[in-house]
C-alpha cells in the first residue's frame, strides 16, 4: 500500500490545475488506511476536496441517491449514499437516510449500526436512542432485549420520563427476558421494579392526558407485565 | 368464496391516513367481525407511518387495538391495510406479508386490504372504481390478490358475480362513487389532517387513534344532501 500512496502523491503533485475528485480520494482513503497523520500534504489535499469538490461531490452524490430512491432502486441508493458517506462521514441527515434505505429492504443490522453512528454524533438526541432500542428490538434475542431496554430508558432519562415510546419499549423488552433473579442483588432488585414503575408512569400519562384510554391500556399494561410478549 | 364487506367510513379513514401522509407508507388495522365465510369492516385503525419495519410501534399499537376491541365486545382485529409510498404497481411487501401474517394468527380469516397509488390516481380521476386490493389467505399458500389478477371490483348489486373468485371485496351501501365524492370533500375541509394515528399517539398522548367523531359525527355535507 506504501507503493500506491506513493504513486498517487507523484501523481497529485505533477497534477496541472485542480487534481481529479477520485485521485484526491484515493489518497485520502490511503492515507487514513495507513494512519498516517501528520501529513501537510493530507491537510492540503484534503482542502482542495473540500472547497473544490464539496458541492459536486456531495450534490452529485445525494441526487443520485434520491433518484435512485425515486425509481425504487433501493439498492443502488444504499450503494451511492455509502459511497457519499465514506467521504462525508459527518452528516447525520446522511446517515438517517442510509437508516431508513436499509430498514425499507428490513437490513436490520447495517440499520442499526447506522443509528450506533447517529447517536455517537449526537448523543443528547433521545429519538435516535429510541429508535436505535426499536431496531434491536425487532431484530430480537435475549442480549438484544436486554440492550434495547438499556437504550429506550436512557431515551426515558433524556425526555425526563416523556417519552412513551421509551416506556412501551421497556414493558414490552422486560417482557422478553427471562429473569433469573436473586432478590439479595440490588441490580436484580432494580429489574423486577423496572417494568412497575414503568406502568404506573404510563398510568399516570394517560390519567392525565388521555383518561377515555385507560380501559384499553390498563389490561394491555397487566397483560405485558404478568405474561409473555404482547402478540403471542 | 370470501365476502369482504367494507364500511364506507373505514375507507375513507383509510384514504385519509394516506393522504396526510402522502410521501410516506403507511398501516393500520382492520377491525369488524367474521361470519362464516364472510368478512365485515367496519372500522380502520391508523398505525404507523414512518418506518413500518420496526416491530414495537406496531406491537404496541395492535396491542391497544386488540384490547380496545375486547372491551367493545363487538369487533375484533379482523385484517391489516398498508399504503406503501412508492408509486409503482402495488404488490403486498415482503414485510407486509410478515405482519399480515400476525394478525392471521389471531384471526385465521384476516383480510389484507393494499391501496394501490396508480389505481387511486386513476380512482381521483374517475377511470377506475376501487382503487384497492384484497388480498386474502390461502392456506399455506400465502396471500392472494382476489380474484386473481383482477382488481377486485364488484357492486353491492352484484353484477358480475364470478363464482370463480377466491374472494371479493364489496362496498357497504355499493356506492364507491359516492365515497369518491366523500373523499374529495373530505379533502377539500382538509379534515383528514384531523386524522390521528397511533405513531402521533406515541409522540402525543393527547391525540386520539380511535378518532371518535371522524367519519361518525361527520357526515359530510354534499350539495343537496341533509346531514
Amino acid at each position: 500500500m506504501e507503493i500506491e500512496l506513493e504513486e498517487v502523491e507523484r501523481q497529485l503533485r505533477s497534477a496541472k490545475g485542480v487534481p481529479s475528485a477520485d485521485k484526491l480520494i484515493k489518497y485520502l482513503r490511503l492515507v487514513r488506511d495507513l494512519h498516517i497523520r501528520d501529513s501537510p500534504m493530507v491537510a492540503r489535499y484534503g482542502n482542495i476536496l473540500l472547497r473544490h469538490y464539496k458541492s459536486d461531490l456531495s450534490e452529485d452524490e445525494r441526487g443520485r441517491v434520491a433518484l435512485e430512491r425515486t425509481r425504487g432502486n433501493t439498492t443502488a441508493a444504499i450503494d451511492a449514499l455509502r459511497k457519499y458517506l465514506e467521504v462525508f462521514a459527518n452528516d447525520k441527515d446522511a446517515w438517517e437516510e442510509l437508516a431508513e434505505l436499509y430498514l425499507e429492504v428490513l437490513n436490520y443490522r447495517q440499520a442499526a449500526f447506522c443509528y450506533e453512528e447517529l447517536i455517537m454524533h449526537a448523543p443528547s438526541n433521545s429519538s435516535f436512542f429510541v429508535r436505535y432500542a426499536d431496531i434491536l428490538y425487532t431484530l430480537g434475542g435475549t442480549t438484544n432485549y436486554k440492550t434495547a431496554r438499556a437504550y429506550y430508558a436512557k431515551a426515558i432519562e433524556l425526555t425526563a420520563g416523556g417519552s412513551l415510546r421509551g416506556l412501551f419499549g421497556i414493558l414490552a423488552c422486560s417482557a422478553h427476558i427471562p429473569d433469573r433473579v436473586s432478590l439479595q442483588d440490588a441490580r436484580s432488585r432494580a429489574q423486577i421494579e423496572l417494568p412497575e414503575v414503568t406502568a404506573q408512569a404510563l398510568l399516570r400519562i394517560y390519567k392525565q392526558h388521555a383518561p377515555d384510554k385507560l380501559p384499553f391500556v390498563e389490561p394491555m399494561l397487566a397483560k405485558l407485565n404478568g405474561q409473555g410478549g404482547m402478540l403471542e | 368464496m370470501v365476502t369482504c364487506v367494507v364500511e364506507p367510513g373505514a375507507i375513507l379513514k383509510i384514504l385519509a391516513h394516506a393522504s396526510k401522509f402522502p410521501s410516506n407508507s403507511v398501516n393500520g388495522a382492520l377491525l369488524g367481525s367474521c361470519d362464516g365465510a364472510n368478512v365485515e369492516v367496519v372500522d380502520a385503525i391508523p398505525l404507523c407511518h414512518t418506518t413500518l419495519s420496526l416491530a414495537p410501534a406496531l406491537e404496541i399499537g395492535l396491542a391497544q387495538v386488540e384490547s380496545y376491541a375486547h372491551i367493545s365486545g363487538s369487533v375484533q382485529v379482523v385484517g391489516y391495510y398498508q399504503s406503501d409510498a412508492r408509486f409503482g404497481p402495488g404488490d403486498l411487501s415482503p414485510l407486509a406479508r410478515k405482519i399480515a401474517d400476525k394478525v392471521a394468527e389471531r384471526q385465521p380469516r384476516a383480510v389484507v386490504l393494499l391501496l394501490d397509488n396508480k389505481r387511486l390516481e386513476l380512482f381521483c380521476k374517475a377511470q377506475a372504481d376501487v382503487p384497492f386490493d384484497l388480498f386474502t389467505k390461502d392456506g399455506s399458500k400465502g396471500w392472494k390478490r382476489a380474484p386473481e389478477g383482477k382488481p377486485s371490483v364488484v357492486a353491492a348489486e352484484a353484477e358480475a358475480a364470478d363464482g370463480a373468485g377466491a374472494a371479493r371485496l364489496q362496498l357497504k351501501g355499493g356506492e364507491w362513487k359516492k365515497l369518491r365524492e366523500e373523499f374529495f370533500m373530505m379533502f377539500k375541509q382538509l379534515r383528514h389532517r384531523t386524522l390521528h394515528d397511533f405513531e402521533e399517539h406515541l409522540d402525543d398522548v393527547a391525540k386520539d387513534w380511535l378518532n371518535r367523531g371522524f367519519s361518525g359525527a361527520g357526515k359530510f355535507t354534499l350539495p343537496g344532501n341533509a346531514i
